[in-house]
């Protein structure tokens, strides 16, 4: 399983406490331990994706400066904007909650 | 006639820049309609008669509470669970399921958000493989056999039902799902604005591409968040990339960031930073990003928001340094310096840890206290604080720290400098000045100490330092000496006590090395004047040109030992001190080596003693020190150049000499034959030190090398109609014929006026290998000039080039 895309490749909110599993306010110590942690559980070699959401979630909290600078820094790379379209319709949208549950209702005649 | 066409198409270009202008004032004039799909979104969740109750518990909060307690905890889990998958937090999603356990009847569920995780990953197989063991009887398969299928038939590509025109909320849930997941008329549009060619090759983004991507994600945030948050990053980054602030910032507002950035504001304000002139509208967009947006994403850690606002404050200053003019921190001048500072101060608040805000302070302060006028003490005074503040913030700069101590030390301060001694102590550092910093800086305090009315008792613990840390390489006579001229201070009779640690020295057979020490040893113990200015007096006439008959060795003997204490980070160098006219008699006394030889005197035709190791420190030192020059400035004795055109360590020290004060020499086909006699040993040396030294001496001669060469082109080139008409020295351009310059320079002119010019020209003159290509896209991107923009400036310069030769 991967977390790496919801940094990536969605507009979803980079939330490094999420990632980690630990409260907003966690302290520095408690995101490295939280990590050490899940890196035991998720190890690299099985799972290198989300050993990287892991690994940037806990500098979040641990090495704050060096995401910020990453946060700034003025992209110079030139995009494909077919490339970005072909790749994202390997994937499926993100479906509200309610729409999903909805999928499961009976069909109209089966009710 | 054809005054009627021009017309009508200046008319038709107006109307057209009128049109733009629109677009980019808002491009969301139009109302936009819901996208075709989107009814489906309107799907709710009905449970059917017979549903079991945990499954509908999902649906119903209502029927929730009427579970246990545990099953109500697990419903809300698998609640939250799909609440994370939605906000595509996959792996958090599946985690907080991990507490049902296998029999629970929201097994289902767990099962289901597993594959629903996969599923969203792009990964149906492994989605499948969840799936396939639900409960055909229950909601979660049913849901996964509707999105599978409908995905296998997206695939595969089957029409769905609103890209055939007839998008209703109605009709089966398979349908729908096909619908939902083929996003049929989003693609078409997104394909719409992809498929732009532009004529001119420098646009990267059109006014109208941006009208359509506004609209876009507009239309299809809600059916597929993630794809219109990732096209309109895409789209905004090939935006970022052509000089029109006004359409990045109108793509920016129009499809808003993603949640960290909700408004775009941090992305326009790095935008900004490329551009000269800029830096009051950054600021703007900075500020307001920092103050009101920053705070409120608490989903962020706070130190990251303490960083990211840090960083901002420094990118802030530097653009408001670079557009002063200045070209760096310490030449920035008035009010822009003051607001530089403020900058940097509040980066630094927000985060003390931020090294490179410290660093560009210290550089602010720097040139603050070199600033003549009234304010320079004060200026100075806060240089020493924030250059403290930055060691205690990062001792492992040893560089710094070193360079703090003895600024301490210079400055009396040795209370303040002692923990930084101590830290370095305790870090076995490696830097090479570290090794010995320990004693001169007990040294120092002991003179200093000396030189008050401090008692015995009080300079003793001084005193133990200073033996503790006495370095290898100092002599141990000189120890002796010191510990006797202390006593001396200490009120020990009278000299009789001294000389006599002079005579156990070595007495008359080394008078010379053991009057410098006995002057440097009464000099820290601060012995009355008279005592010790007589052993000074000796060693300020020793080399004398009147004693001939004096061999070398024992000036070199004495030189040498100046040369390890300096090493050792002791300079006697001080004004008055004997040393300094010992160096100057010395030199001459070495230049007189020739004429002697060339005069016939067998009795000093021997060669320099150039197989003792004293005689080089001696040489190193007076090399250091340029008193080669004071015999002759800025040219060699001749006997120390004959010396150095053979012996490659006198040919080293002769090189590190030029390089500092007559770079522009080691062009000289002299000079160039001593680089290769340099490079010939290098390879061979085996002792470390020499190597390192040899090493480093040509680095720096290489380099002063080619910036004599840039010089020299430089005035070869002043002969030009361009250095003629002024531009290279006082900009007067009234009688430059601008219609003779290649396109480059002509756009430059253009965009950032005559200083710009001039800093192209100057490139011209000192580009290296490279003609300068990164120099030339840094004033580029300074005056906003994009690359591809560049590149087709610089054909169109090659083909000026072409027709008028090189400029």
């Amino acid at each position: 399983m991967s977390s790496e895309s919801t940094l990536k490749h969605t507009g979803a909110a980079f939330a490094p406490h999420l990632v980690l599993g630990i409260a907003e306010t966690a302290t520095a110590e408690e995101a490295r331990a939280a990590y050490l942690e899940a890196v035991r559980q998720h190890p690299p070699d099985r799972e290198p994706e989300r050993f990287h959401a892991l690994r940037r979630a806990m500098h979040a909290f641990c090495e704050p400066l060096q995401v910020a600078e990453e946060m700034l820094a003025d992209r110079r790379d030139t995009p494909d904007l077919q490339a970005v379209i072909d790749e994202a319709k390997q994937r499926p949208p993100r479906l509200p909650v309610q729409v999903v549950l909805a999928l499961g209702n009976m069909p109209e005649g089966d009710a | 006639m054809g005054n009627r066409k021009d017309a009508q198409k200046k008319k038709r270009k107006a109307e057209q820049a009128r049109r733009q202008a629109e677009r980019l004032r808002n491009p969301q004039t139009a109302r936009v309609p819901p996208a075709p799909e989107a009814a489906f979104l309107e799907l709710r969740p009905q449970a059917s008669q017979g549903e079991a109750a945990e499954d509908v518990a999902i649906l119903d909060a209502a029927v929730r509470g009427t579970l246990t307690a545990d099953l109500q905890a697990q419903a809300g889990l698998v609640c939250e669970a799909l609440e994370l998958v939605a906000g595509g937090h996959l792996d958090p999603a599946v985690d907080r399921l991990s507490s049902i356990g296998r029999s629970s009847p929201f097994s289902e569920w767990r099962l289901f958000v597993r594959g629903l995780a996969a599923f969203q990953q792009g990964d149906p197989a492994r989605a499948r493989d969840a799936w396939s063991r639900l409960d055909a009887a229950r909601r979660p398969s049913r849901i996964a056999k509707v999105l599978g299928g409908a995905w296998e038939a997206v695939q595969g590509g089957e029409p769905t039902t609103a890209a055939t025109g007839g998008g209703t909320a109605t009709g089966s849930p398979a349908a729908a799902a096909r619908t939902l997941l083929a996003r049929a008329s989003m693609w078409e549009a997104a394909e719409r604005v992809a498929g732009v060619r532009h004529r001119n090759p420098d646009q990267t983004f059109s006014a109208s591409q941006v009208a359509t991507t506004v609209r876009l994600v507009e239309q299809y945030r809600s059916l597929d968040p993630d794809f219109t948050a990732t096209f309109a990053v895409a789209c905004r980054q090939l935006a970022s990339q052509q000089p029109d602030a006004e359409l990045f910032a109108s793509l920016a507002r129009g499809t808003g960031g993603l949640a960290d950035d909700p408004n775009c504001r941090r992305e326009i304000f790095v935008y900004l930073q490329k551009f000269h002139g800029a830096s009051k509208d950054a600021m703007g967009v900075g500020r307001h990003y920092i103050d009101r947006e920053l705070p409120a994403l608490r989903f962020l850690p706070s130190g990251l928001r303490q960083a990211l606002a840090s960083g901002m404050l420094r990118m802030m200053a530097s653009h408001a340094a670079g557009d002063s003019g200045a070209d760096s921190l310490r030449v920035v001048q008035g009010t822009a310096r003051k607001q530089v500072e403020q900058l940097l101060e509040e980066s630094i608040e927000r985060f003390a840890m931020h090294r490179r805000a410290h660093s560009d302070r210290l550089a602010i302060l720097e040139g603050k206290a070199s600033t003549p006028g009234s304010g320079k003490r004060a200026a100075a005074k806060q240089l020493r604080e924030a250059q403290i503040a930055y060691a205690e913030r990062f001792p492992e700069d040893h560089e710094h720290l070193i360079t703090v101590i003895e600024a301490l030390v210079g400055e009396e301060q040795f209370r303040r400098a002692e923990p930084f001694v101590q830290h370095l102590l305790r870090q076995r550092s490696s830097h090479p000045r570290a090794a010995t910093l320990p004693w001169s800086f007990a040294i120092q305090r002991l003179a200093h100490l000396a030189g008050t009315a401090a008692s015995a008792a009080e300079l003793e613990p001084v005193w133990d330092a200073v033996t503790d840390a006495w370095p290898q390489q100092v002599p141990h006579d000189w120890m002796l000496l010191l510990d006797a001229a202390l006593e001396t201070r200490s009120g020990s009779p009278e000299a009789s006590a001294f000389e006599q640690a002079i005579a156990d020295a070595g007495g008359a057979e080394r008078p010379l090395v053991l009057d410098a020490m006995a002057h440097e040893a009464l000099r820290v113990a601060a012995v009355a004047k008279e005592l010790r200015d007589a052993y000074g007096e000796r060693v300020a006439r020793a080399g004398d040109a009147d004693a001939v008959d004096m061999p070398l060795e024992p000036l070199v003997e004495a030189a040498a030992f100046y040369r390890t204490l300096q090493r050792c980070g002791v300079d006697v160098l001080a004004k008055g001190h004997p040393a300094a006219s010992f160096g100057t008699r010395l030199c001459k006394r070495l230049t007189l080596q020739s004429k002697w030889k060339l005069g016939g005197v067998l009795a000093v035709a021997s060669s320099m003693p150039t197989n003792q190791e004293a005689f080089w420190d001696a040489f190193e030192w007076l090399g250091e020190h340029d008193f080669f020059g004071v015999v002759t400035p800025k040219r060699e004795p001749k006997a120390i150049s004959q010396l150095a055109d053979a012996h490659p360590r006198a040919a080293a020290e002769m090189l590190a000499w030029r390089t500092r004060v007559a770079p522009e020499s080691l062009l000289t086909p002299r000079s160039k034959k001593r680089i290769r006699l340099l490079e010939d040993v290098v390879p061979e040396e085996e002792v470390f030190q020499r190597s390192t030294r040899a090493g480093t001496i040509l680095a720096d001669a290489y380099e002063a090398q080619e910036q004599a060469e840039q010089q020299k082109r430089l005035q070869r080139r002043s002969g030009s109609p361009a250095m003629r008409a002024g531009l290279g020295s006082g900009l007067d351009l009234s009688d430059f014929d601008t219609s003779e310059m290649p396109p480059l320079l002509e756009l430059l002119l253009k965009r950032g006026g005559t200083a710009a010019l001039a800093e192209a020209l100057s490139i011209i003159a000192f580009s290296g290998a490279d003609g300068g290509v990164a120099e030339f896209s840094a004033l580029a991107k300074r005056l906003g000039i994009g690359p591809q923009e560049l590149a087709s400036v610089m054909m169109a310069n090659m083909a000026w080039e072409a027709q008028h030769g090189e400029f």
